[in-house]
């Protein structure tokens, strides 16, 4: 108790300092400031070449001139001039300009050219341009979205963002009209998280869709979607995703900052932006969790969480983030506690084995053969006889073979991708011990530690796993269990030493928060897990009220 | 950069120190299975070393052919001391010589009877050599013999060697597995002598030491026989059968075992499973020699029985245990007193009597602990009980004999 009553200043102390920090690291940051003077000359340069800033030209073939001519008169750019009646024997010359494949026709026929063109004319207008656009702004066009624009630039950011624009003659002002369309795969199941029982619907690459997922699962007031734009030519859309009565704003503010510091051209998938955002870069751990679904989305901001939703892709992120969030599943929380946390430990000890099982096997034969059981070191004994190498270069041949395969099989097409893995089963199998090139102990060992770490559950950080195994492969070589011993030390401290938006890589480990626990490598049942994570959430902790009903026995119900 | 100047040290390190200390790839050592000790006319001592051949050893290995190869083969060699000799071994060897799965060390009756101390110390200081690893004497034979002698089960003598100790403790026991660790605890303990399995030759001798050996019906195969009773390092006797399970009664070592005691006039009509077994010792130390009281409680099972008896009476029950006590007490009485006539406390009474009375003990037993120990005076107790005869109650010779009631 003492502990948690101290806590909360210390934090918050801390993640206000983090935040002071973080500007002034980005201020000296190379990274960051030196581009900064090349995309200053880039944008003066841009707009010496655009269009002037200021006012919309009541000219209407005016404006269509220059949109042609910034847009470069692309083919699927297309201005539609019409004429409709709003004062009897008056007509007005107005334009609808959209990209085609970015608006579905159908809109814009249906709800702007049908309406407008079957205006009945009334006398009481006044026929000021300005008067005339507020009027078919709220009698003439049956759109939702509906938007002034003002300026050229305006008008061309709508334009590429999958809006039309409607420009009347004479009048300075224009309207944006959301008629977004055009093709965009459908809801599928997610391909990298695959689940038994669950939702079975994945993100999308459109921002939109996938906000709509998270929205319907969360259907909350409080929670706030947050809109930023990066990339100075993608201009791709941010969105981040919280729940305001949760999450902890100094937490939101500092992504937000982290975000609209990023100055480059293109934020293309989220991985860029988890490489811009991310507190450590030279490390090969995750630091957030990306993820396809909906529910783990979800989950996350109910904890007091951050998403952010990156335009274009499906992977979406997860800040901050704790090691032991990638050796949990969404599903760990959809099965029954024992079996959750049951796979969490195996999952847990998988990594562990994709990441020394080499090691170790160099560690045992080439140092501490005292350690292995005379039976078994006979026949491994007998099995290294005849090999040319020493286990180090055998076990990096076959390691290396192994990474060669998968890269393969992942790139091959489909077609070639069979031959692919006959070859391959052959070259790290039987063949290559009948060959007399490695041990069959070897094969098992390279078997193992490959299914292995296909059973870790994000593939972010099994790659880690597997960065690392090399090294230690090279240190349990010189050094024996000694090297793999100090090499696991330098790596949890390295763990210990991460922070993901300031909090804590090991928490609920390292600090220990006995409360989150619960949650980690172990799953307590639903009825136990009241609070949130502590450091997380502090604003909003009670999760689930204590259940307490008295459940009938059969006697009591079948009576 | 900072990171790429901590790298190159580290880079340079692992270039420059690969390979130090004990890094030895498998293909470059020899497995040594069982050390044997003996010593030559001139005060050397002759090592023999069983190496393995892995490739004939290993279960399911193709390729390699299989049996063109001895199973083991032994390397021989002399030094002044144990250190010496191995390292001149490798005048032979084509691989280093690796200990830490040696299963025996085989001392000849020859270093035994001279002094054993000189062999123990090199095997209980190198790091490589297990505490585990089982002392056993030559006896009748050599130890160079033993270990050339083809076993017929397992493919190495040593590895039979070893396990046919911990079957015989387990189910007979009248030998105690005594590895380096307990040789030398009994050693240093106060007053303590070590006690030592040995081990011999039973067959055709010559036959013994080629691969024949296991191709025969009736092969040579290697015995345990008695333990031998040392006395300030030198082998003074043997304690063989019956005296030597006293010792472990004494010592509670008996796992398991089986007696057989008479019955109405048959002789060794019935015998008796030993489960479990509890020893406790306690000694007076008020006189001048010390009395001890050996108390042992048996817990058994009728295993066999072979004259009419009617075990479904409780009194022939009482008549059984008390029959079964008596062997065992004198099974006791006989082993203590083949200690006392070698003078040799291998059942470790010194120490418990320095448990009992530390003063005493250093101050009076200690100084003439030779004297003192032919005399003292052991009272044995033994309180069986039979719990289970088995799947059947009485004997079907009962049954013939009293008929159907």
């Amino acid at each position: 108790m003492r502990n948690r009553r101290k806590r909360p200043s210390i934090k918050t102390q801390k993640l206000s300092d983090m935040v002071a920090n973080n500007k002034i690291g980005n201020n000296s940051s190379s990274h960051i400031t030196a581009p900064s003077e090349d995309d200053a000359a880039q944008e003066e340069h841009d707009n010496k070449g655009t269009i002037k800033k200021g006012e919309l030209s009541p000219n209407l073939h005016m404006i269509c001139g220059q949109v042609k001519k910034r847009l470069g008169d692309p083919v699927d750019l297309i201005i539609r001039e019409f004429e409709f009646e709003v004062h009897p024997n008056q007509k007005i010359t107005a334009a609808i300009i959209f990209l085609e494949e970015l608006n579905d026709p159908q809109l814009v026929n249906e709800f702007i050219l049908e309406p407008l063109m079957a205006l009945k004319p009334e006398r009481s207008i006044t026929t000021s341009p300005e008067k005339i656009l507020r009027y078919i702004k709220h009698n003439g066009i049956s759109v939702g979205k509906v938007a002034d624009v003002e300026t050229e630039e305006e008008l061309i950011e709508s334009l590429l963002e999958g809006l039309s624009v409607l420009l009347v003659e004479g009048c300075k002002k224009g309207l944006k009209l959301g008629t977004c369309g055009g093709k965009a795969r459908g809801i599928e199941e997610p391909t990298t998280e695959v689940v038994i029982r669950g939702p079975k619907q994945g993100f999308t690459e459109n921002l939109k869709t996938n906000l709509s997922m998270v929205r319907r699962i969360v259907r909350s007031p409080d929670l706030r979607i947050e809109k930023l734009v990066v990339g100075e030519i993608t201009k791709t859309e941010i969105a981040i995703v919280y729940l305001d009565n949760i999450a902890n704003p100094l937490l939101i503010k500092e992504v937000k900052e982290r975000i609209n510091q990023i100055e480059t051209d293109a934020i293309i998938e989220s991985g860029q932006l988890e490489e811009f955002i991310q507190d450590e870069t030279v490390t090969v751990f995750p630091q957030m969790v990306d993820t396809e679904r909906p529910d783990v989305v979800a989950g996350n901001i109910l904890e007091g969480r951050v998403g952010i939703l990156v335009n274009g892709t499906p992977f979406s992120l997860i800040a901050p983030t704790q090691f032991i969030q990638f050796f949990q599943s969404s599903e760990d929380y959809y099965m029954r506690y024992d079996i959750s946390s049951f796979l969490r430990l195996l999952r847990f000890s998988v990594f562990i084995i994709s990441l020394i099982a080499p090691s170790i096997y160099i560690a045992l034969t080439t140092f501490h053969q005292a350690m292995i059981p005379t039976t078994l070191l006979f026949g491994i004994a007998a099995q290294r006889e005849g090999i040319p190498f020493p286990a180090i270069a055998e076990a990096m041949i076959m390691e290396f073979t192994f990474e060669i395969l998968r890269e393969a099989g992942i790139r091959m097409p489909r077609a070639v991708g069979v031959t692919v893995s006959i070859v391959g089963a052959l070259v790290l199998g039987q063949a290559a011990v009948q060959a007399g090139l490695v041990s069959p102990v070897m094969v098992i060992v390279v078997g193992i530690t490959a299914v292995a770490s296909f059973a870790v559950p994000s593939f972010a950080v099994a790659t880690s796993a597997r960065l690392l195994r090399f090294p230690l492969m090279l240190i349990s070589s010189v050094f024996g269990f000694y090297g793999i011993t100090l090499a696991l030390i330098v790596i949890v401290a390295h763990l210990t030493s991460l922070r993901s938006f300031g909090y804590p890589y090991l928490s609920p480990f390292a600090p220990l928060q006995v409360q989150d626990l619960k949650d980690s490598l172990f799953r307590f049942p639903i009825t136990q897990l009241l609070k949130r994570p502590e450091k997380l959430a502090r604003k909003n902790q009670t999760r689930t009220a204590p259940y307490k009903v008295k459940k009938k026995r059969e006697e009591e119900t079948t009576r | 950069m900072k990171i790429l100047k901590c790298f190159i040290p580290f880079s340079i390190c692992l270039v420059l120190l690969t390979g130090c200390w004990d890094q030895h790839e498998l293909d470059e050592l020899s497995i040594v299975m069982g050390i044997g000790i003996n010593k030559a006319k001139n005060g050397d001592l002759l090592v023999s070393y069983q190496i393995v051949n892995p490739t004939e050893v290993a279960p399911g290995i193709t390729g390699a052919g299989g049996g063109k190869q001895p199973v083991f083969t032994v390397y021989e060699s002399r030094g002044k001391n144990l250190m010496e000799a191995t390292r001149n071994a490798s005048r032979q060897t084509s691989r280093r010589l690796f200990f830490a799965h040696a299963r025996m060390l085989v001392l000849s009756e020859k270093l035994s009877k001279d002094s054993i101390y000189q062999s123990l110390d090199m095997i209980s200081r190198d790091p490589e050599v297990r505490s585990t690893i089982q002392v056993l004497i030559a006896r009748g034979t050599t130890p160079s013999k033993i270990l050339r002698t083809f076993s017929a089960i397992d493919k190495v003598t040593s590895d039979e060697v070893a396990a046919i100790l911990k079957i015989t403790e387990e189910n007979w026991g009248e030998n105690l597995q005594q590895d380096i660790n307990e040789v030398l605890q009994s050693i240093i303990n106060e007053g303590g002598e070590p006690l030592i399995n040995g081990l011999e030759i039973v067959g055709d001798k010559e036959l013994a030491v080629t691969a024949k050996n296991y191709e025969v019906g009736d092969p040579a195969r290697i015995r345990l026989t008695g333990m031998g009773v040392f006395k300030d390092g030198k082998l003074k006797g043997w304690v063989d059968g019956p005296e030597a399970r006293g010792v472990l009664w004494i010592k509670g070592k008996i796992k398991s075992s089986a007696i057989s005691i008479g019955c109405k006039g048959y002789k060794g009509a019935v015998n008796v499973e030993v489960v479990r077994s509890k020893t406790s010792l306690s000694a007076s130390t008020k006189g001048d020699i010390p009395e001890i009281k050996v108390d042992v409680f048996p817990e058994t099972n009728i295993a066999e029985v072979n004259c009419p008896v009617n075990l479904e009476k409780e009194s022939e029950i009482y008549k059984l245990e008390a029959t079964f006590d008596k062997v065992i007490e004198k099974e006791i009485v006989k082993a203590v007193k083949a200690s006392q006539k070698y003078n040799s406390d291998v059942i470790g009474f010194g120490e418990l009597l320095y448990r009992e009375n530390p003063n005493k003990w250093l101050n009076v037993y200690k100084k003439n602990y030779a004297a003192i120990y032919p005399q003292i005076k052991v009272k044995v107790h033994v309180d069986s009980r039979i719990r289970r005869s088995g799947i059947r109650t009485s004997p079907f010779l009962f049954e013939k004999k009293e008929g159907p009631s």
